[in-house]
């Protein structure tokens, strides 16, 4: 969407001429043209720095335009502006900061090309890091497929930073009717990019989602198929130093007691083994068809090597807490998607997850009855995938589940074609790369001592009816929650995840073509 | 934004000795009725500037004295001016003394009133009208220092400099070479934003270089005015020579957040005032060292001070004689009305919402002032006021941002407010007047406060 924005409109060349009075004459104003292209966070690590605006500023020729980028911290203050021309079809992606410069990932569909490109705070460019794709990844990458972290926002999908080593880039590859991936790794210290391409010949489908990094070494889970069209899924864990750019080891699933498919990475407080969380299966489950056993903790040291492994079943650790059956599958609440793992400072582990399950679809049932009624076919599926409440879980440091906390919320509904064909869990992973779960985000301190959730809720009360932002905030040890009604004078609001404990409140007015910003504590 | 030109801008920096403690510190109340001949003495004006128009751009001229009329109107209309009828005539005193002294300025229209801003400045807007700010007043060290501000004021106003400016401005804009240059920009397929941004810049650096050109001839014209008064010429020299410490805070040193909201049943939390880990724009400026000055001088609406004071010394020495005065109409009044303007510029801060503001100027002047209810109160209003709209979601209207400010005391004060919880907000508002209450329960404004924050306390205890 092309916005007019008022901090850039106002702030380039500090404007001391304005409009003319007559309405004959030209005016300054008149004539200037900005638009912004987009806008989003600068993450590093689990930290929101700061937000990049994207600005087309000028037309250099018929190919190039001139484009400003204004950064601005995580108090709104406006850090620098980098103007630079490129092709006119120049996309930002992301953006990444690792304690010294900012990585700004582009892409240019035209070209089939991923750029990538450092900048100093200073606004200086450090080096520019070009790959070119075929046309087959260009088209790729540029439909989103290749993400598997999904819609959390804040959080990037391609670009993150090694904080002092330099920032590495996970960009998804399409040959012929392969489908696979290379990471980059961009040292802050070196003039070049060092590239790890995986080794995947008898392997159709692989994509890669990074998981963090700890010491030398970063994390991916690997998701493969030897035919595309097989759902025989397969996981593993890969290590590669960020060094050399060398793959260290690929943990496959087997490696561990069960199927174990990692959805968070720590280093371990106060060793330097890994430690990794994620949903654990029987060895003969399929990962998108069966129900999870439960959530595991597997720590491995620096070469891959397993060091422990602990796994909380449903059937006997959850069920203390909640009422649930062996298949993981809570009342009322369905089963649990998992969103986010956080290790606290003090060793306590906590899980965010929604829950899901497959209901009647209303809809689909009249458009088949319809359908048949009239001698016709309708394709509209009779099921649905409901998203239920949102639980957060407590683990000791020793991952013994502790406590769960329920935090009720209205059903939002997500249907798709084929729905009657996938099983709940398909549906889950489906809704999730679509956004469909009501999950918003989280955001850890740096000291990790506090972390923020936020999630959203539409309400259908007597005084009032509408999207609620919701948050659960952990300070101090102790967990609260707040609620935000996003109501407002405004043509549209939207929530963005800020600095921990905050979030940045945007209100775009259609009328006056205004953007107000500005950010709130949560309670 | 209006074609206004801000035409001055003074300060001093040795604070004026607080010697008033005892004595309750209030703001002004709002006296309508004094703004009443002033608005329309203010139409009046308006309506004389525009009769004298003529020319080719007469109308283009009358639009922009319109904006400035419709600015002025709104700074009359919401509480912008200071109404209290003895500080009113204070000022028109000190104002009457240079204008009967000088005849050229007597058959003038003149409006010369205190703004309530916070901010230090005074401005002559062209047509006669001249605000003076009272944080740039309370700053001062005697009457002939703000003798010298309303001189230099009235200079601007006497060489029509402000007129002057929006003359070059509306014939610029409307010249055929501007409108050529500006045609040839927007027929441009390509650089249109650069080649608008390079006409700009050449524009700010004529219009700014020209700016100070007339600050200059200010000075010079307000020393004429000035020694004619019987004011101590020598404080031309002391005022300008206070300028280099603007951004110091009159009470700077004085934010002692660990005292003040440390109770014996409710401790000061060191997690409150914690530095947290650098933002990008502290890390850039880190980085950045090199700084481009003479693009910034360049680019300054107004010259050096040390330009000035060397500009002005021969003139000041010429006219200076012994017999000369610091103060010619009341030092009482003076040292009473920098007192009040402490209490009055915090009333403007909560008057306009900005209760950051608000609640950092209370805090300072409670560590002069321990003995005042008002303060007190105000401190208590202030956490209640933030703690009410943090409920709501709102204090990011209220409370400036950390970064925003150079002020390292101001900055801490901003990062409290970023790391206080909401029940924290509660329960300090209800501790600090809690603490207080024994002595200042019988002032209204307090008991009011006190309650409110009693009321917040209970509802987070539940």
């Amino acid at each position: 969407m092309y916005l007019k924005h008022w901090l850039l409109a106002a702030a380039i060349g500090a404007v001391s001429i304005k409009e003319t009075s007559a309405q004959n004459k030209l005016s300054i104003e008149n004539i200037r043209s900005i638009s912004l292209r987009n806008s989003g966070t600068i993450v590093s690590g689990e930290e929101i720095k700061g937000y990049f605006y994207y600005y087309v500023s000028d037309k250099v020729d018929r190919k190039i335009y001139e484009y400003t980028i204004q950064i601005l911290d995580e108090n709104l203050k406006e850090v620098n502006r980098i103007v630079f021309e490129d092709d006119k079809r120049e996309l930002l992606l992301e953006t990444s900061f690792n304690g010294s410069s900012l990585l700004f990932l582009f892409f240019n569909r035209k070209e089939e090309m991923v750029t990538t490109k450092v900048y100093g705070l200073d606004g200086k460019l450090k080096a520019t890091y070009s790959k070119p794709l075929d046309k087959r990844s260009a088209a790729y990458f540029a439909s989103g497929q290749a993400s598997l972290i999904g819609d959390e926002e804040g959080a990037n999908q391609y670009i993150y930073d090694l904080h002092e080593k330099g920032f590495l880039s996970v960009i998804p590859l399409r040959d012929g009717k392969d489908y696979s991936f290379e990471i980059d790794i961009v040292h802050s210290d070196k003039k070049k990019a060092i590239t790890f391409t995986p080794d995947y010949a008898d392997y159709k489908y692989a994509t890669a989602a990074f998981l963090g990094y700890s010491g030398d070494i970063a994390l991916f889970e690997i998701l493969k198929k030897q035919k595309l069209m097989s759902n025989k899924l397969e996981g593993s864990l890969l290590g590669v130093n960020v060094n050399s750019g060398k793959k260290v080891f690929e943990l496959d699933e087997s490696a561990t007691k069960y199927k174990f498919m990692p959805i968070g990475v720590s280093a371990l407080n106060g060793t330097d083994e890994i430690l990794l969380l994620g949903n654990y299966y029987d060895q003969s489950d399929k990962v998108v068809k069966n129900n999870t056993l439960g959530i595991g903790a597997v720590t491995i040291d620096s070469k891959g090597k397993i060091k422990s492994q602990q796994y909380n079943s449903w059937a006997t650790d959850f069920s203390k807490y909640l009422d649930v059956n062996e298949k993981g599958k809570l009342d009322d609440i369905g089963y649990l998607y998992f969103h986010k793992l956080i290790q606290t400072e003090d060793g306590e582990i906590f899980a965010v997850s929604e829950g899901y399950k497959r209901t009647a679809s209303g809809m689909g049932i009249a458009m088949n009855v319809l359908a048949a009624a009239s001698g016709g076919y309708s394709n509209a599926s009779v099921t649905k995938l409901t998203i239920t409440d949102l639980l957060l879980i407590r683990f000791t440091n020793q991952f013994k589940v502790k406590d769960v906390q329920v935090y009720e919320k209205n059903k939002n509904r997500f249907e798709l074609p084929g729905a009657d064909f996938a099983t709940p869990h398909m549906l889950a992973a489906v809704a999730k790369s679509f956004g469909a779960f009501d999950y918003e985000f989280t955001r850890t301190d740096a000291s990790k001592s506090n972390f923020y959730i936020g999630y959203n809720d539409y309400e259908r009360k007597k005084d009032f009816k509408g999207l609620v932002f919701n948050s659960i905030s952990y300070v101090d040890g102790k967990l609260s929650t707040d609620r935000l009604p996003l109501k407002s004078e405004a043509s549209k609001l939207r929530v963005m995840p800020a600095k921990a404990g905050s979030i940045l409140i945007s209100e775009y007015f259609k009328k006056s073509k205004r953007l107000d910003i500005r950010m709130e504590k949560l309670n | 934004m209006n074609l206004i030109r801000i035409c001055s801008l003074l300060l001093v920096s040795v604070l004026p000795g607080l010697h008033l403690c005892g004595q309750e510190l209030v703001p002004f109340s709002s006296n309508a009725a004094q703004l009443r001949t002033p608005i329309k003495n203010l139409e009046q004006r308006h309506q004389e500037q525009l009769s004298r128009l003529s020319g080719s751009l007469k109308n283009e001229l009358a639009s922009e004295y319109q904006k400035r009329f419709d600015y002025l109107k709104e700074i009359y209309a919401v509480s912008e001016l200071v109404t209290d009828s003895a500080t009113v005539h204070y000022l028109q005193a000190i104002s009457q003394k240079i204008i009967r002294s000088n005849p050229a300025l007597q058959n003038r229209s003149t409006s010369i009133h205190f703004a309530r801003a916070w901010w230090p400045n005074a401005v002559s807007y062209g047509d006669g009208t001249i605000l003076f700010n009272i944080n740039l007043f309370s700053r001062l060290e005697n009457e002939a220092q703000a003798a010298f501000i309303i001189c230099h004021e009235l200079a601007h106003y006497f060489l029509d400099h402000s007129n002057e400016t929006i003359r070059q401005y509306v014939t610029l804009i409307h010249s055929d070479h501007f409108q050529k240059q500006l045609k040839t920009i927007q027929q441009s397929d390509y650089r249109k934003n650069r080649q608008l941004d390079q006409l700009v810049k050449k524009l700010n650096y004529s219009d700014r270089k020209h700016s100070r050109d007339k600050e200059f001839q200010a000075d010079s014209m307000a020393v004429l005015f000035m020694a004619k008064t019987g004011y101590d010429m020598r404080a031309a020299v002391s005022c300008l020579g206070l300028l280099d410490s603007i951004d110091k805070e009159k009470l700077a040193g004085s934010l002692q957040l660990e005292k003040q909201f440390h109770f014996a049943s409710y401790p000061f939390r060191q997690k409150w005032i914690r530095v947290p880990g650098r933002t990008l724009s502290e890390l850039k400026a880190e980085q950045v060292s090199v700084v481009d000055t003479a693009a910034m001088d360049s680019l300054k609406t107004h010259p050096d001070c040390s330009k000035r004071i060397a500009a002005l010394e021969n003139e000041v020495n010429r006219t200076y004689q012994e017999n000369q005065q610091l103060f010619l109409v009341d030092e009482d009044m003076f040292r009473a009305l920098q007192k009040r303007f402490d209490a009055e510029q915090i009333q403007y801060c909560l008057d306009k919402r900005e209760i950051s503001r608000a609640l950092y100027y209370s805090l300072l002047l409670y560590h002069h002032y321990p003995e005042s209810a008002w303060l007190a109160a105000t401190i208590g209003d202030c956490l209640n006021q933030l703690y009410q709209a943090q409920l709501d979601h709102r204090m990011g209207k209220l409370i400036e941002l950390p970064g925003s400010s150079t002020n390292a005391e101001y900055e801490q004060l901003l990062r409290f407010l970023q790391q206080v919880r909401i029940e924290e907000l509660a329960s300090l508002s209800y501790h600090f007047m809690q603490e207080h209450a024994s002595r200042f329960q019988q002032q209204e404004k307090f008991r009011n406060v006190l309650q409110q924050s009693i009321k917040q306390y209970q509802s987070i205890k539940q």
